[in-house]
């Protein structure tokens, strides 16, 4: 019986090692991502907020430096919503240079949950939805698969993809961020007080990114039309927003709470939003949480990340079964 | 039937179409080019789906672009397949037609009168995800004819057909000129075309480079330089016989071969057999460099740019 | 134009909508609303009439108009660009029109049929105080949403064919959800602003107690009918513009790179 020649088996030369085919699939996943205007044009809005953040970062070093000003801005911050946090650390009973380790980690983890929270979903929506679909449709499988290239690797260069774009997103300006702290601080001692913070954001970003990449990628194995992976996507946010907002306005209209303390408070509901569970377990991140308050947050994303993984190891193996 | 004064079709810095004048009377053309000739973008603008970026275009007399009495005279059937699986070959024809403002029942007669001259008849009810290639390539001609057009405009109809739905498409697209419409047939394969029309446009870059019968595109062809390699047992003796002739343009020699590159491949074929009786070479084996369409094109090119004469 | 051309497109396209997904997804949109209104009932005491009033409103004017026509209006471009199938109807006659009014008319009929199907399951779960007016004035609101936000995400989906999805999203998030509560001028541009004027008057929500004063500003003291005309005249301004943008635009499937 002959044995056919596939073409790459009498290379004899030296081969790289098993991964780079992952590597090679994210790297064109990342380049045919590039080439979409909307994408370029979101990624440059996605570091905007960290200018506002940065204004934050200089504002609190203006605070320690002028303590005649501290009444003036609590009042301020009294009628923004969300501060709650903030106002509870500045009411605290330590040395405002104390407190510098909570207000950094106040401002990362709200950089994180509400600008950041929102693009990432819009930029997710934008890569995700065509990565496998457009394969499945093209038959690009059997393409793929017809080189030595496992589903493991196949799936963890696509995933890949979209977590390069949540890094360009969400890791890096928090990283940036950060470093802007320690240059608008008085001293590098802010560093001993704060060393612990860019662990805390890398974790952040696996919290970020390793669920929603995972389900993200789920959905579009469903599906041969980008668009209907696409809706399905923005849908799961939207009605989770939807749910929650509903719920907690309930909530909030029994116990009429001053605008600070909006959405902050109710964490019961935040299950039905994967917004807002996401949050749940950034805020244990940032150690604004017990990992008991968050454990069944952070079970739920376990959860959806087994399960979309699950999903996605059976439907790149599906055109191999047929 | 088709006049185009110097159109020209930009996409962006890219050339699509360049500087095509053109006119044509009713009756069947093929369009022949290679891949990235420009052959779709020239059919897009004809369909009316692209505006030259210069020049003008006429159809049937009238501007084709957003011209609805047009396209009830124009059946196009496009390269790609574009179906909608999910719905039988008899539902997808028939709404189409209803777009010509056809009742349902009207619309339902001549798809099925169309199914029925491509050969679907019988599969019609069925989905299209459960049809051949080939099958889909009927679909996609029947819903070009079913409103009766007076010109079809078909881009690479045969993309995919074995050789039995190859010769039924050929066999419906002679007996679609022979009712007396008209025809324009794209196409990257000269014999494809050969069956069906004698009269071609060579595009190639965008340009149209030549027009004319399947005799002159041969002639063309048999008259394109190209290398033949000769296995012989004395080639140096063949390769000295060859340079008295003074019919190569270069010769290299090896062990058991001599590859002659020559301006007139013909000539040397018709005189070559002649010339070896008198001697005692023999000719194990001779090879000619593949006459392709793309070594046509390639010699035009240069026509064109003046390279050569 | 025959009628009957976009006529054929609206029974195609509807033929298209009993696909096991697409089906799925109009019982989501049905039940989504019943569901939110089950967990209200069941976790706390019956809330007042003015609150369901809003909840409901949230529910079906704004996320089932919303998500409804996002799923069919906004690609309706895209996906015959995507399927290649765009070039068959583009060289029918008025295809495009056809297309375009034809998937408009099926996006409505099947959002405002999910959004009425929903409405009417809630108010049953919800068992307000004045049931019949609550599920009319809803009625009417979505009656009214379905048409404009349809036509809205057509003309999105029109102008940008390959992020529609995305970019009506974007859109909606910053004008329809951030800046239609704008008590300023330029919520009066938004769909948000006149359907939250509609339902402060025909649900005849007061306007007193703590969000008196800037739910006034925000939604002015123009009467009903100006709402409406004005909707109806925004609903047919986005119809004309995707029109003219399927005219006036090239459009074939070699196009659909990645924009």
């Amino acid at each position: 019986m002959a044995i056919h020649d596939l073409g790459y088996r009498p290379w004899t030369g030296s081969r790289a090692a098993d991964i780079t085919g992952s590597l090679v699939i994210a790297r064109i996943g990342i380049r045919r991502a590039w080439q979409s205007r909307w994408l370029r044009r979101l990624l440059l809005l996605a570091w905007l907020p960290a200018v506002w953040f940065g204004a934050g970062f200089f504002f609190w070093e203006q605070w320690l430096l002028h303590p005649e000003v501290r009444d003036k801005v609590q009042f301020v911050l009294l009628k923004i919503p969300y501060t709650n946090q903030l106002i509870s650390i500045l009411r605290g009973p330590e040395d405002p240079t104390q407190m510098r380790h909570a207000i950094w980690a106040w401002l990362l983890q709200s950089f994180f949950r509400y600008p950041q929270g929102v693009i990432m979903v819009l930029a997710v929506g934008l890569i995700a939805p065509q990565l496998i679909s457009q394969d499945v449709r093209s038959r690009a499988f059997l393409l793929y698969f017809s080189r030595p290239l496992s589903r493991f690797e196949y799936l963890l260069g696509k995933i890949a993809t979209v977590w390069f774009y949540l890094a360009m997103i969400a890791t890096l300006p928090a990283l940036v961020l950060y470093i802007l702290g320690i240059f608008l601080s008085p001293s590098l001692d802010v560093v001993q007080a704060t060393w612990d913070l860019p662990l805390r954001i890398l974790i952040a970003s696996a919290v970020l990114m390793i669920p929603t990449a995972s389900l993200a990628l789920c959905i579009s194995s469903l599906t041969q039309e980008s668009r209907y992976a696409g809706f399905a996507w923005f849908a799961i946010w939207i009605l989770g927003w939807f749910t929650y907002g509903v719920l907690s306005s309930l909530d909030s209209m029994a116990r009429q709470p001053a605008a600070h303390q909006v959405a902050d408070h109710v964490t019961g509901w935040s299950h039905l939003s994967l917004y807002h569970t996401l949050g749940q377990v950034q805020r244990w991140v940032f150690g604004f949480a017990s990992f008991q308050e968050s454990q069944t947050s952070a079970a739920l994303l376990v959860a959806i990340t087994i399960v979309s993984i699950t999903i996605l190891m059976r439907r790149t193996a599906a055109p191999m079964r047929a | 039937m088709l006049t185009l004064n110097n159109v020209t079709k930009l996409y962006g810095t890219v050339i699509g179409v360049n500087d095509i004048t053109l006119a044509l009377e009713p009756g069947a053309y093929g369009l022949l080019g290679p891949n990235g000739s420009g052959k779709s973008t020239l059919l897009n603008l004809i369909t009316g789906q692209l505006k030259p970026s210069m020049g003008t275009l006429h159809v049937l007399g009238q501007v084709p672009w957003g011209n609805a009495a047009l396209y009830r005279q124009i059946g196009y059937c496009p390269g790609s397949e574009g179906l909608y699986s999910n719905f039988s070959g008899y539902q997808w024809v028939r709404y189409l037609l209803q777009l010509h403002g056809l009742s349902l029942s009207t619309a339902g007669e001549m798809a099925t009168r169309s199914l029925g001259v491509v050969g679907m008849r019988g599969s019609m009810h069925r989905p299209i995800a459960s049809y051949s290639r080939g099958m889909r390539q009927r679909i996609k001609l029947a819903q070009a004819i079913a409103h009766e057009p007076e010109f079809l405009i078909l881009d690479e109809p045969f993309n995919g057909l074995d050789p039995v739905g190859r010769h039924e498409m050929t066999c419906l697209l002679r007996d679609w000129i022979a009712a007396g419409k008209s025809l324009l047939l794209a196409s990257h394969i000269l014999h494809e075309i050969e069956s069906v029309t004698h009269s071609f446009l060579l595009i190639s870059g965008g340009r149209l480079l030549a027009s004319g019968t399947a005799e002159e595109v041969g002639q063309m062809l048999a008259d394109i330089p190209g290398e033949i390699t000769l296995s012989c047992n004395q080639p140096y003796r063949l390769a000295q016989l060859l340079m008295e002739q003074k019919i190569v343009d270069s010769i290299k020699i090896s062990s058991q071969t001599v590859v002659v590159s020559t301006s007139r491949p013909h000539h040397l074929f018709a005189q070559l057999p002649g010339w070896l009786a008198e001697t005692d070479v023999e000719i194990f084996e001779m090879r000619s460099a593949d006459q392709s369409l793309q070594s046509l094109f390639d010699a035009l090119l240069k026509i064109h740019q003046g390279q050569w004469s | 134009m025959n009628p009957g051309n976009f006529g054929a497109v609206f029974f195609f396209e509807w033929q298209r909508a009993l696909s096991p997904a697409r089906m799925a997804w109009w019982l989501v949109l049905i039940l989504f609303p019943a569901f939110i209104v089950a967990l209200i009932r069941v976790s706390s005491a019956q809330p007042p009439r003015e609150p369901w009033y809003i909840f409901l409103f949230a529910l079906v004017p704004m996320l089932v108009s919303m998500l409804g026509s996002l799923l069919w209006a906004s690609p309706a471009v895209s996906s015959e660009l995507e399927l290649h199938s765009w070039t068959y109807l583009a060289v029918r006659p008025h295809g495009k029109t056809a297309l375009l009014l034809g998937k408009y008319l099926a996006t409505v009929t099947w959002v405002l049929s999910a959004a009425l199907l929903g409405l009417s399951i809630s108010v049953l779960i919800a068992r307000p105080a004045d049931p019949w007016y609550l599920w009319s004035t809803i009625a009417k609101l979505a009656c009214i949403s379905c048409p404009a936000y349809a036509a809205l995400y057509l003309a999105i989906g029109c102008l940008f064919p390959q992020r529609a999805m995305a970019i009506a999203v974007a859109y909606t998030l910053v004008f329809e959800l951030v800046v239609g509560f704008v008590p300023a001028l330029i919520n009066k541009l938004t769909v948000q602003y006149r359907l939250l004027a509609l339902l402060v008057d025909w649900g005849t929500l007061p306007l007193g107690g703590r969000s008196g004063s800037g739910m006034l500003a925000m939604i002015g003291d123009a009467p009903a009918w100006h709402h409406v005309a004005i909707l109806a005249g925004y609903t047919a301004a986005m119809l004309l513009l995707a029109v003219v943008v399927v005219h006036l635009r090239e459009f074939t499937s070699e196009s659909m790179t990645n924009g």
